[in-house]
């Protein structure tokens, strides 16, 4: 039995409850606010819950680009805000985000207040449970977006000290939060923290120290880790599952399974492995337009 | 699944106490004790069995999303392990039980079957 489309209304499918921001907090708090709860843009709402505005990640980068992270969110943030009312379709919710490049909307209610948030990725899963189309039940933390086009290029540098096994992981632990910050779609930012664990964990088995390099951008996540070890003698064997040479202690804490390699090369859309004359070098391409 | 509702129907202690959030959900389970293996297959939602007690089990967690852990065959995750997962929201259990009961208990639950 099948409802009408129409039926389906904002309020049904936005995020109740909304994280909002005083538009005389610091900037720096926004971002910690966003951090924390894994948002790319929150509305900032006065006292008097009016809605003065938006401050996303792009916001925050041309603060931080300012070194203006003490400066005041109202300074900030984008004024210029398109709302959607409660009781509006999901199909005009659609044609909002077609017209519009904004991630989300917050939602009001006739009089004017803020009473949740919706994103592209809530109306598209909403209408997949609907349509009966979903594998996956949907939860709250779901926010399947789109990569972000707006953000600017980064340089991500990481040193990795090999041995210094309890660290280990931290270097993709901080790629994998720049990446989600950025709103980098999970995908691609599962695969990319994937190829970075793997390859941290390579230079901490078998090399001295090392470096990781991760040049961000919107269309293209590359990852360079550079090491200073014995390099690999064969290295058609060394993509093969299964194969490791991995000391025994170390396989004992479950590494060297032989799956390091094939583990990047299946999380990567490139992967170029190279001796050096100082170790070996991999370089790592994702790039997200791949993504259907 | 909420994580609350699953833990209180299985045979794991806390190891460290701290409320588990409402939207703590568990979309399905993974068994596996080489890291890189998990990497390979753990889904984000997923928990955890494993016997690795050592803390790197924690930046896999992170990594992938894996909102719990649980200890089993009676191994205790080292204090580093404990600390690390406090900091990062990841909730750890230990338990005396087996791999394959926790699983199967798990499973009888409904976790990793599609939720209507």
């Amino acid at each position: 039995m099948k409802k009408n489309k129409e039926q389906l209304l904002i309020k049904d499918v936005m995020n109740e409850g909304v994280v909002s921001v005083h538009p005389e907090a610091s900037v720096q708090e926004a971002k910690d606010i966003m951090r924390s709860r894994g948002f790319s843009g929150i509305p900032v709402i006065d006292k008097d819950n009016c809605l003065l505005g938006i401050i996303s990640v792009a916001d925050i980068i041309r603060a931080l680009e300012n070194d203006a992270l003490e400066a005041l969110v109202k300074e900030y943030m984008t004024s210029r805000v398109i709302t959607i009312n409660a009781n509006a379709s999901v199909g005009q919710a659609l044609r909002l985000f077609h017209n519009h490049k904004f991630g989300r909307f917050p939602v009001v209610n006739n009089e004017g207040e803020v009473v949740g948030i919706v994103t592209h990725g809530d109306v598209i899963g909403r209408l997949a449970v609907f349509l009966g189309i979903d594998e996956e039940p949907l939860d709250e933390e779901k926010e399947q977006e789109p990569i972000n086009k707006e953000f600017i290029p980064q340089i991500f540098e990481y040193p990795i000290r090999a041995l210094d096994f309890d660290r280990t992981g931290e270097g993709a632990s901080s790629l994998k939060k720049i990446l989600a910050e950025l709103g980098v779609s999970r995908d691609i930012v599962r695969r990319s923290a994937i190829a970075a664990y793997e390859a941290e964990i390579n230079v901490m088995i078998h090399a001295r120290e090392g470096k990781m390099t991760a040049n961000i951008s919107p269309q293209e996540i590359t990852i360079i880790v550079e090491d200073q070890g014995p390099g690999i003698d064969n290295i058609p064997l060394a993509m093969r599952k299964g194969y490791s040479t991995a000391a025994d202690k170390f396989r004992q804490m479950g590494f060297g399974a032989g799956m390091g390699l094939p583990n990047i090369k299946k999380s990567a859309d490139k992967l170029f492995v190279e001796n050096t004359c100082k170790g070996l070098r991999l370089i790592i391409k994702i790039m997200p337009e791949k993504i259907a | 699944m909420n994580l609350r509702r699953i833990v209180g129907n299985l045979q794991v202690e806390a190891v460290y106490n701290s409320e588990i959030k409402d939207n703590t959900v568990i979309k399905g389970c993974y068994i596996g004790d080489l890291l890189s293996n998990v990497m390979a297959h753990a889904k984000s939602g997923d928990i955890w069995i494993t016997v690795q007690s050592h803390q790197n089990v924690v930046a896999v967690a992170q990594l992938l999303n894996l909102p719990a852990i649980i200890f089993v065959d009676g191994h205790k995750p080292q204090q580093e392990t404990i600390e690390k997962a406090e900091q990062e929201g990841i909730y750890l259990f230990a338990t005396e039980e087996t791999a394959y009961n926790i699983a199967a208990s798990l499973y009888s639950l409904g976790v990793g079957r599609s939720e209507k």
